[in-house]
């Protein structure tokens, strides 16, 4: 974990001719993932790093503490993708996300993305072959939408779905699809970020093997620091 | 991990020289500084598209705006290495960059500065800031009835159309709101100057009051386009009585929030130097179908900026000596209209005669919202006045124009069938 963050600071370091490099260190009361706690309900830390080319392409990197079960560990997300504008102003995007996670090697996945961004909407559908090592094939599809309520204030919202393209066959229909809702406001004080969300994930017998249901729904609150 | 993140948030930033109030994004230029615009750079950064950011849809923020802390780090850099002052700085999405304010010590040393960042590659492209002035003439008080009303037919034109819902953005200094005339007019209003609250300006309100006075109130004035929905986006500012000025920078954020607000129409009543970033952000209005007004000076040859560029409708006050073709001519003398702690006005000058093409322009956009802006332009040239009236040949007839667009005659008609 250390060895990772030391490794995303170097990268900030490098500020290269053309390529801008701009990150995060948050603590999140509850890291919730697609509406599940990743954390167990605790808090966490994460560093996120972010890589912008002159020509549209971007990479970075996110690691955080995570709790599965009741096992600590890491996760790391490394992700690249390219950017684009229509002549309208609509963006749009593709990409790819590597997900591991230390010591729990089966939960390792990987993601293919694409994505419209506006203003204030953006929607993006994932395609994973095996999400959270569930040997199937999976789906997610958000659109998240911000608004200005007045100076350094904003209304967010989010909304995903999970969709499940093969079942597993101790899985019901029920499980095939889960959606997730996040509504909260946002505030920037300086370089710092703070936001107050209630996260909402849709009750069912879970696939996750380390998703504890109790808690469907909670309020998380996270604070950033830009650097 | 909790360590590390402490470790982050506590490291001490590069020292530089920055002039600011604070803000690190949305800054704003003092009132002290406008007017020292002179040693005053531009520097653009390339703001990256909006992407994917991992964690950023759960613990961080939907509107990803931390990039701009890495181009405010290299605007740091920049000016540290230059010997600039970073003054301040402002999102433009819709051109793709961050524009910095930087200030230089002297005049020759902006210029080398100029030379020095138009080679860095960091930068996208650096400009001197350039200054621009409201386009009016002394104001006087004149008794004489509004020239809308007795030679473009005011009441006739408004049954076929009033700008209906017509977004109207009016660059300009403050306008009064509260006015009698323009109570519930202005729908959204910013000041793009400096931190103070907004205020109401001379220039802006009359205006204001001639693209969009209250037609219902039975008092004052009725604007041409008296139901367009008014966006009164202070960029300028009263120097004195009849001087209001403005500059690159604060008309950028202006056009900036114009277009990513959706404005149908934007009124320009100023004029002023060929410049960068108002020509991109000129291109991106007219590529998005936004009809651009500009008043045109009738001292210069092509009208002045922006009102020869490419697109732009020039408009220049009928009564004054024509500078080149293509400019369009309207009222622009003794015209009645608002000004500011609720009073009226008599005022002169080619800003007046651009807010009455405004005003027409929303009645053409609520007849036919499909109107490109080069065919708005075409539709206003092909109807004009021959002399007659007391008016000069080529003057906007604004009857024949409404006509044509509603295919039958509205007002005025044997002129309109004679035109």
């Amino acid at each position: 974990m250390f060895r990772a963050a030391g490794m995303l600071l170097f990268l900030v370091g490098l500020n290269t001719a053309h390529a801008q490099i701009s990150g995060n260190a948050t603590i999140v009361s509850d890291y919730r993932y697609r509406g599940v706690s990743l954390s167990q309900g605790k808090p966490e830390a994460q560093v996120d790093v972010d890589y912008d080319s002159s020509n549209g392409w971007y990479a970075g990197m996110l690691a955080s503490g995570v709790k599965l079960g009741y096992t600590e560990s890491e996760q790391y997300v490394a992700y690249a993708g390219y950017s684009g504008k229509f002549l309208s102003g609509l963006n749009w995007e593709a990409g790819a996300s590597n997900v591991r996670f230390a010591g729990k090697p089966e939960y390792n996945y990987i993601e293919e993305f694409v994505g419209l961004t506006s203003d204030h909407f953006n929607g993006r559908i994932y395609f994973s072959p095996s999400y959270f090592d569930q040997e199937t094939r999976s789906i997610y599809a958000e659109l998240n939408a911000a608004y200005s309520l007045q100076d350094n204030f904003q209304l967010l919202a989010h909304i995903g779905l999970l969709h499940y393209l093969t079942i597993s066959d101790e899985s019901t229909s029920e499980t095939a699809s889960r959606y997730d809702g996040r509504i909260g406001v946002n505030t920037k004080v300086a370089d710092w970020n703070i936001q107050l969300a209630w996260v909402a994930l849709q009750r069912r017998s879970t696939q996750y093997p380390h998703y504890d249901d109790r808690n469907p729904h909670t309020v998380v609150l996270s604070v950033s620091y830009s650097f | 991990m909790l360590a590390f993140c402490l470790a982050i948030v506590n490291c001490p930033t590069a020292a530089v020289k920055v002039q600011t109030d604070g803000q690190s994004a949305g800054g704003v230029i003092s009132s002290e500084n406008h007017p020292e615009s002179s040693r005053q750079l531009l520097v653009m950064l390339h703001m990256a598209s909006p992407h994917f950011r991992a964690g950023s849809n759960y613990s961080g923020r939907y509107a990803d705006d931390t990039g701009h802390h890495a181009r405010r780090r290299i605007a740091e850099e920049i000016a540290q290495a230059h010997n600039l002052i970073l003054v301040s700085d402002w999102p433009m999405p819709t051109l793709g960059v961050d524009c910095y304010v930087m200030e230089a010590a002297t005049s020759d040393s902006l210029a080398h500065s100029l030379d020095m960042l138009s080679h860095d590659s960091r930068v996208e492209w650096v400009q001197p800031m350039s200054s621009y002035r409201a386009l009016a003439a002394n104001t006087e008080r004149l008794y004489s009835l509004q020239p809308s009303a007795k030679f473009w037919h005011l009441t006739e034109l408004h049954k076929a159309a009033t700008g209906r819902n017509i977004r109207m953005a009016i660059i300009d200094s403050g306008v009064d709101e509260n006015h009698p005339d323009l109570t519930g007019q202005v729908k959204l209003k910013e000041n793009f100057i400096d931190d103070n609250p907004y205020v109401s300006e001379s220039h802006g309100t009359a205006v204001a009051g001639i693209i969009g006075a209250s037609a219902r109130n039975s008092v004052g004035i009725e604007g041409i386009a008296s139901d367009a929905q008014l966006m009164a986006l202070r960029a300028c500012w009263e120097v004195s009585e009849h001087d209001t000025r403005c500059n690159s920078f604060t008309l950028g954020k202006a056009l900036n929030f114009a277009i990513m607000h959706k404005a149908q129409v934007i009124n320009l009543s100023l004029t002023g130097q060929p410049d960068r970033l108002m020509q991109r952000l000129l291109d991106a209005a007219l590529t998005q179908g936004i009809t651009v007004v500009a008043a045109a000076d009738p001292h210069i040859v092509d009208g002045g900026f922006p009102a020869s560029y490419p697109g732009v409708i020039a408009v220049a006050d009928e009564d004054s000596k024509p500078v080149r073709a293509g400019i369009l001519m309207a009222p622009g003398r003794d015209i009645p209209t608002t000004a500011p702690d609720g009073r009226w006005n008599f005022v002169n000058g080619s800003s007046f005669a651009c807010a009455h093409v405004s005003g027409i322009v929303a009645l053409l956009v609520e007849l036919n919202p499909s109107l490109t802006p080069a065919q708005i332009r075409q539709e206003l040239k092909s109807n004009v006045t021959p002399s007659i009236d007391g008016r000069p040949a080529g003057a906007i007839d604004a009857c024949a124009t409404i006509s044509k667009s509603v295919g039958s005659c509205v007002c005025a008609c044997p002129l309109a069938h004679a035109s």
